[in-house]
């Protein structure tokens, strides 16, 4: 019984502090709405940091996937003797796959690929075809690579070894850097966006000081007098990100049509499906804009009580 | 019973308020403090109402010391105190009725039990058809009745009043010092800081009289001064 009464009495109060952090809201509606501006564009500016790391991301990824070495044999190493040479190679270690192509299998690639070199390379098939044998490699990790290379390049069958790494490496260096100048940024308008809502609340404290000072005088606890505040830091922090989320899903989505889905038409750097993480993204947005406004108003609230 | 022992409240910037007070006010009492301004009244009611912290001694509210009293448990003291002020302190933004009813709301009571309470304390200070007034609406001893109004729907047992005629023709204040009458023959203890000499003389209780923080006179049914002239 007592419980009961104690919870309505925790569902009354609760109530109030809604309809007061509304009320204060619609009170302070210009600077309520400086500060929902304000969080709309960071938070916009963050959204959009986090695509692009997501897709920074997965471009490193896949360029880490599709970091293949390309070994041509010597041209006396038959098409059987590179297969056995491509088992043993697949059996180093950090080796994930090791797959032999055959100079003539080159040589119909190349046709394939090249339709200008098909009229050419029709006339050297069979015993006249200059190509090698070929073997490809790919990696479980790109960076351990290098013994491994060290390794096929000292074999005694192997012509040379072939390979991007010092451009690929650049790529990656590329994107990392995107990634932590992005990661700076967000930080930055992140302390900027509590700033200015911490400034927001301390404004309409200073309106409310009367309310306050009563509140105090007759014994209210320090939780009661802060929470209306923190309910108006939340509407703020809710208005705040829903249009960053439905704008960062609505272009994202459109742009993710619009190009294919692929940077730069590129074969293998892929964008980031929408699908996979745009719930996630929006549930982020919401909680940094609900938490950024929310550490805002108790921020202020709690400096202005604090020695009272 | 509220003992105040070598109480000393000295200001950030120097000024010594109040030079080591002490003094005993009995349960239901009703006392007046006087004295020329910067005597240490203000300072006095304000250390009383823990809104000031002295500097040395301690004061006492019956078992409770306030040198103990943790700073988180406050509220709980201040629950028991109302203060009335000279500039009322209501919220214009408030109707009257609502100016009392969200000093309930912070208990959680229901809103029936809030509209029987606020109705009622606005009846006891002859208010109650002014309750969807805003304060600007009324007059200034209408206002400090509501006021009163306010620090009473708690049921305080202690009442601390500020210049609480301050700023009313005698004709109000009359009536606001019979109100406070009222509620201290209800049982409270009324504790009033004033300068208000005809209403000292007229409704006699006790008076403390301070200068330069330090009490000069401490007189059952005394008037403003000692020989009671007009000086």
């Amino acid at each position: 019984m007592v419980d009961i009464i104690m919870i309505m009495k925790i569902i009354r109060k609760f109530g109030v502090h809604l309809r007061e952090g509304f009320k204060g809201l619609y009170r302070n509606i210009g600077l309520a709405l400086t500060s929902i501006i304000t969080m709309n564009l960071t938070l916009l500016v963050v959204s959009a940091a986090i695509v692009l790391s997501i897709n920074v991301d997965n471009f490193s990824t896949l360029v880490k996937q599709d970091f293949t070495i390309y070994v041509p044999l010597n041209l006396d190493v038959s098409v059987s003797r590179g297969e056995e040479i491509a088992k043993e190679f697949a059996g180093y270690e950090n080796v994930l796959s090791s797959v032999m192509s055959s100079k003539n299998e080159e040589r119909l690639q190349l046709m394939d690929e090249y339709p200008a070199m098909d009229e050419l390379m029709s006339y050297y098939d069979g015993e006249k075809n200059p190509l090698h044998n070929v073997i490809y490699i790919k990696f479980a990790n790109i960076e351990d690579a290098q013994a491994v290379i060290k390794k096929i390049e000292g074999h005694e069958d192997v012509n040379e070894v072939i390979f991007l790494k010092e451009m690929i490496e650049s790529l990656l260096l590329v994107f990392e850097i995107v990634q932590y100048v992005g990661f700076t940024i967000v930080a930055a308008l992140l302390l900027v966006t509590l700033v200015v809502i911490s400034n927001t609340i301390k404004i309409t404290i200073f309106s409310r000081k009367k309310s306050i000072e009563i509140m105090r005088l007759i014994g209210a606890t320090k939780g009661y007098i802060v929470a209306p505040h923190i309910v108006e830091g939340m509407l703020i922090g809710i208005l705040g990100s829903i249009i960053p989320i439905l704008l960062t899903v609505n272009l994202y989505n459109r742009f993710f049509e619009e190009t294919g889905g692929r940077l730069l038409l590129s074969p293998f750097l892929k964008f980031v499906e929408p699908s996979v993480f745009v719930v996630e993204l929006s549930i982020a947005l919401f909680i940094v804009g609900i938490g950024v406004s929310v550490l805002g108003s108790r921020r202020s609230v709690r400096k202005y009580l604090r020695g009272k | 019973m509220i003992r105040l022992r070598d109480v000393k409240k000295e200001y950030k910037n120097g000024v010594q308020a109040l030079n080591g007070v002490s003094l005993d006010i009995e349960s239901g009492e009703f006392v007046y403090i006087i004295g020329p301004s910067g005597a240490g009244k203000s300072s006095l009611l304000k250390l009383l109402y823990a809104e000031e912290k002295f500097s040395s001694g301690d004061i006492h509210y019956g078992e409770l010391s306030m040198k103990r009293l943790k700073k988180r448990h406050l509220y709980k003291l201040r629950r028991k105190i109302a203060v009335v002020y000279q500039d009322y302190k209501l919220l214009d933004d408030l109707t009257i009725y609502e100016n009392i009813s969200f000093v309930l709301e912070m208990y959680g009571l229901p809103k029936a039990e809030i509209r029987k309470r606020v109705l009622k304390v606005l009846d006891s200070v002859g208010v109650k058809g002014k309750a969807k007034y805003y304060p600007n609406q009324l007059s200034g001893g209408e206002q400090q009745r509501v006021a009163i109004a306010r620090a009473l729907v708690n049921k305080p047992t202690i009442v601390l009043c500020d210049e609480p005629t301050g700023n009313l023709d005698p004709m109000m204040s009359k009536e606001i010092y019979q109100i406070l009458e009222k509620i201290n023959k209800m049982g409270s203890t009324v504790i009033v800081a004033t300068h208000d000499k005809e209403l000292v003389n007229t409704y006699r209780h006790r008076v403390i009289s301070l200068e330069y923080g330090n009490i000069i006179r401490d007189q059952e049914d005394g008037g403003y001064h000692y020989d009671n002239e007009d000086y």
